[in-house]
């Protein structure tokens, strides 16, 4: 899977943001917000093809956690992006 | 001569054209930004040329074919349209109204402020046709129009957002009467602008939507409120991500449709942000709401 490369990070007095703009008139902008590990894992990831283990091993390099958790939040990660339409 | 000057958000622009000079005249509103023209046309540094010659209508008519159309949407009223888009290195847009007897206009803007048209003699379509040329050249400037009735009390402005039909002007209207020192800048398209340093600033600007109200005049910004009707009145303080998504639909819709565009909005946004105060008032259209907002936002 890859991020679409239509969207990027970018940053509102200090918050990390993408945004969505609507297809046509009267759709709405969407705004989401990354946290810290949300954006760690966007410019680990964003430039090319990944897998969810790809994610779950940039997170436990990173950061103090376990194998089945970092696999569990990588899965979380990546589902509301894909929801979204900004992984695919 | 065939030009006028304005003077917008403390930016020169020189407009040169015939046909439009006398329209523009017609346009209440415009007046009070007009300025004496002191600087040479070539050498203004924005510059809008209207071209009614046959040549130069084919010229822009081969350029708008070849832009890559990235939002289309209407206008008020819903009889007139505007297709904003891009070529690698022009920024342009066409208006069109159903009536074909009206001409439409194109434009093609370039990132160092010049700007070419089509003619342009039809009043409506030209006033608006100024402020999205005024936004596209603007923006890398640091200058939005924003959609808000704003209103200056003791020498600070208060911008009130909200969709159209929210009651903005109607808030606006009750500071007016009841808050004393309090007086409208503009009820619908003020300019926001953040300088490179200090606090940014709200101007008046030609463009008022159905309010005559004109003033060529900036003041520094109090505060910033998103306005909601309410069965009672509230205010509360928003955070730096909600104030962004309280500020971003008020800014011109088709910037959000291109990604440099959008890059020009969000560090205006984020200078913003950053500086002022943000609140979400929700309310009734009376007089204990705009005492509650100028309470909360003045302390007074």
């Amino acid at each position: 899977m890859k991020i679409n490369n239509q969207y990027k990070v970018r940053t509102v007095a200090g918050e990390n943001i993408i945004l969505m703009p609507g297809r046509k008139t009267g759709d709405m902008t969407k705004v989401i917000g990354l946290n810290d590990t949300s954006l760690f894992l966007w410019n680990k990831l964003n430039d090319r093809d990944f897998t969810i283990q790809d994610a779950a091993n940039a997170l436990t390099e990173a950061y103090d956690t376990d194998d089945a958790t970092a696999r569990h939040d990588a899965e979380a990660w990546i589902n509301q992006l894909k929801d979204l339409g900004i992984i695919e | 001569m065939n030009n006028i000057t304005y003077n917008i958000a403390g930016h020169t622009w020189v407009i040169e054209g015939d046909v439009e000079k006398d329209t523009l005249r017609s346009l209440p509103g415009f007046s009070i930004f007009e300025t004496p023209t002191t600087v040479d046309l070539h050498e203004a540094p924005w510059r809008l040329s209207f071209r009614g010659d046959k040549a130069s209508h084919r010229e822009l008519t081969t350029f708008w074919n070849s832009c890559k159309v990235l939002y289309t949407f209407d206008l008020e009223p819903k009889t007139s349209h505007c297709s904003f888009g891009r070529t690698a290195a022009f920024y342009g847009f066409t208006i069109w109204d159903d009536n074909p007897a009206i001409p439409p206009i194109i434009m093609r803007v370039s990132p160092d402020g010049m700007v070419e048209s089509t003619e342009a003699s039809q009043p409506q379509l030209l006033k608006f046709a100024l402020w999205m040329a005024f936004g596209l050249i603007g923006a890398p400037q640091g200058l939005l129009p924003v959609h808000s009735s704003t209103i200056i009390h003791n020498n600070k402005a208060v911008l009130f957002l909200g969709e159209s039909g929210t009651g903005k002007s109607t808030h606006t209207a009750l500071w007016a009467k009841h808050i004393p020192s309090s007086r409208l800048l503009n009820d619908d398209s003020p300019i926001l602008a953040t300088a490179t340093t200090g606090k940014p600033v709200v101007w008046g600007s030609p463009w008022s939507g159905k309010t005559h109200c004109y003033h060529n005049e900036c003041a520094t910004i109090a505060a910033i409120v998103r306005l909601s009707q309410a069965p009672a009145n509230r205010i509360r303080r928003l955070d730096t991500l909600s104030a962004f998504t309280a500020l971003h639909p008020s800014c011109p819709p088709a910037f959000a449709h291109d990604s440099r565009y959008t890059d020009y909005v969000v560090e205006i946004i984020s200078k913003t942000v950053d500086k002022i105060p943000f609140y979400h008032l929700e309310c009734l259209p009376d007089e204990a709401a705009a005492v509650l907002c100028a309470n909360t936002i003045y302390g007074c």
